[in-house]
């Protein structure tokens, strides 16, 4: 059987010729032996792989999958915020929050020396070229920090790293 | 004289106590996450109670600890306790179970945070390494065994 | 999705927890790769967080982000094509030996269980190159027309049609030599 023939019979399979042509092309499977073959094998792969996908479920908790989502959003809305901003309007957006902070402090700051008490609890920072995300789970009391070094340096480095467990005895974990 | 010397033993005991319940004892775990069935030589897998926390909220089947280690830090003071060649804690007591603390990697802070430590509160870092396995650190206030700074003090 | 739309990241959130295994599922099929999917389906996410505002409800949610993984998964594969042999390439695209020889078993999975019909469906799609097992994906359990399917993987319908046409008759070769290779 031609090739063409081969595929107008799994388009007449797929439903995907005009009317006319699939009662032409069905009469034709009816009298044709081979035809009727090949349209049965291939309705027999179609039929087999309709509902028929194998569920593939995520291994990594709610949290941690939902973490590296987050960091992405908000990592580029900072970026599509400050893109196409003239240079005075970009220097504002930093020293806006700037001013704000430190009227915070301030205010933390007669907060703690009034109460004698914190009134904060998490205040966190990260080195230069770092990003952390952290995530608390309540029922398990605790919180997780992951760091990820993106400064162009290391991730050359960690590319050339090993874990040396297996090599040597007594000996380090390689921090990335 | 000698209630002179009571007065002021007294008052050195009572203050050493005073200092001592300022203390926060620690203790901090180095941990490698991987899907191998074995740790490297010197691994051991982690206690079930912090497996069963890290099972729950990470994605690795097995956890090993490297190493560990306690330290007993003074209301405002500052103590490092270094996990591998390469990774150290600094932690500084801050009083009401509240810590500041840095993770230090290859001798630069890679992470700073103010946290409460009450127990049984764990904070743990994390990251990858090769070979799709992670490092992690654990830290925790070990408050239960404050009686033990107390018990040194007095041998003192 | 009301609140998600209006910038609600907690109920963005609940949506990715109810519905990730599903996105992630279909990176997988595409990418037979876990690692690939798994990235694939969070910048998918993104994605969608991004452009929520354009979701009008004309199909379900999941469809809609089914669509938007599935165009991720196609940006990559053509990224990955780019690397592979032109000759090898010519060759699938004619369709190996498979695609000539007469029907031998109109019925090749006759006899198989439900479970393990999904399991040697699974290893015989992982035995398929990457644009016969998208088309074969995309037809059959995302039921998008020639057309449609033309339009994503940018080729003509012919050439999704001889992919498809190949892709069946590869998998019906599969199926019947997995289950001759189970009977022995």
């Amino acid at each position: 059987m031609k090739n063409e023939l081969e595929l107008k019979v799994q388009a007449w399979l797929d439903g995907e010729l005009p009317d006319h042509e699939a009662r032409r092309m069905g009469e034709w499977i009816a009298r044709d032996s081979e035809a009727a073959a090949l349209a049965a094998e291939l309705g027999c792969v179609k039929k087999a792989m309709f509902r028929h996908e194998t569920a593939v479920a995520l291994g990594e908790s709610r949290e941690f999958y939902w973490s590296k989502i987050q960091r992405q959003i908000q990592r580029e809305a900072g970026v599509r915020r400050s893109r196409g901003l003239p240079w005075y309007a970009r220097l504002r957006k930093y020293m806006l929050p700037l001013t704000g902070m430190a009227a915070l402090a301030c205010m933390l700051l007669m907060a703690v020396v009034r109460s004698g008490s914190p009134a904060f609890d998490e205040i966190s920072s990260t080195g230069e070229g770092m990003e952390a995300v952290t995530f608390h789970d309540q029922s398990a009391q605790m919180t997780v920090v992951w760091l990820q070094d993106n400064s162009p340096a290391k991730v050359d480095q960690a590319a050339q790293k090993s874990i040396r467990y297996e090599d040597e005895p007594g000996t380090v974990i390689d921090l990335q | 004289m000698r209630s002179a010397t009571r007065v002021l033993l007294s008052t050195f005991l009572l203050a050493a106590a005073a200092a001592s319940a300022g203390d926060m004892k620690l203790e901090a775990h180095l941990v490698w996450g991987t899907n191998d069935e074995k740790g490297g030589p010197n691994c051991k897998p982690v206690d079930a109670e912090l497996a069963a926390k890290l099972h729950g909220m990470l994605k690795w089947k097995n956890y090993f600890e490297i190493t560990n280690q306690t330290a007993s830090i003074p209301l405002n003071k500052t103590q490092d306790l270094k996990m591998s060649d390469h990774c150290t804690i600094r932690i500084k007591n801050l009083g009401g179970s509240r810590v500041e603390i840095s993770c230090i990697g290859e001798g630069k802070p890679v992470d700073q945070r103010v946290e409460t430590l009450t127990p049984p509160k764990w904070l743990v870092w994390g990251g990858d390494s090769k070979h799709d396995t992670a490092w992690f650190v654990g830290l925790r206030s070990d408050d239960a065994k404050a009686g033990d700074a107390n018990t040194v003090i007095s041998k003192n | 999705m009301r609140m998600a739309q209006k910038g609600d990241l907690t109920s963005f959130e609940e949506l990715v927890a109810r519905h990730r295994d599903k996105i992630y599922a279909r990176a997988y099929s595409m990418m037979r790769h876990e690692e690939e999917a798994l990235d694939l389906s969070q910048d998918a996410w993104v994605k969608g967080w991004q452009r929520l505002a354009q979701f009008q409800g004309d199909s379900s949610f999941v469809t809609w982000m089914t669509r938007i993984v599935i165009n991720l998964c196609l940006d990559q594969l053509r990224k990955q094509k780019r690397q592979r042999a032109e000759s090898i390439e010519a060759m699938e695209e004619d369709g190996g030996v498979e695609r000539q020889m007469p029907v031998d078993n109109p019925n090749p999975t006759a006899g198989l269980e439900r479970v393990e019909l999904r399991e040697r469906i699974d290893r015989a799609l992982a035995q398929l190159s990457h644009e016969h097992r998208t088309v074969l994906v995309l037809h059959e359990f995302e039921e998008l027309e020639y057309k449609e399917i033309a339009a994503r993987m940018k080729c003509s319908i012919g050439t999704v049609m001889s992919r498809l046409f190949y892709a069946r008759r590869r998998m019906a070769s599969l199926l019947a030599g997995l289950r001759r290779e189970g009977s022995e």
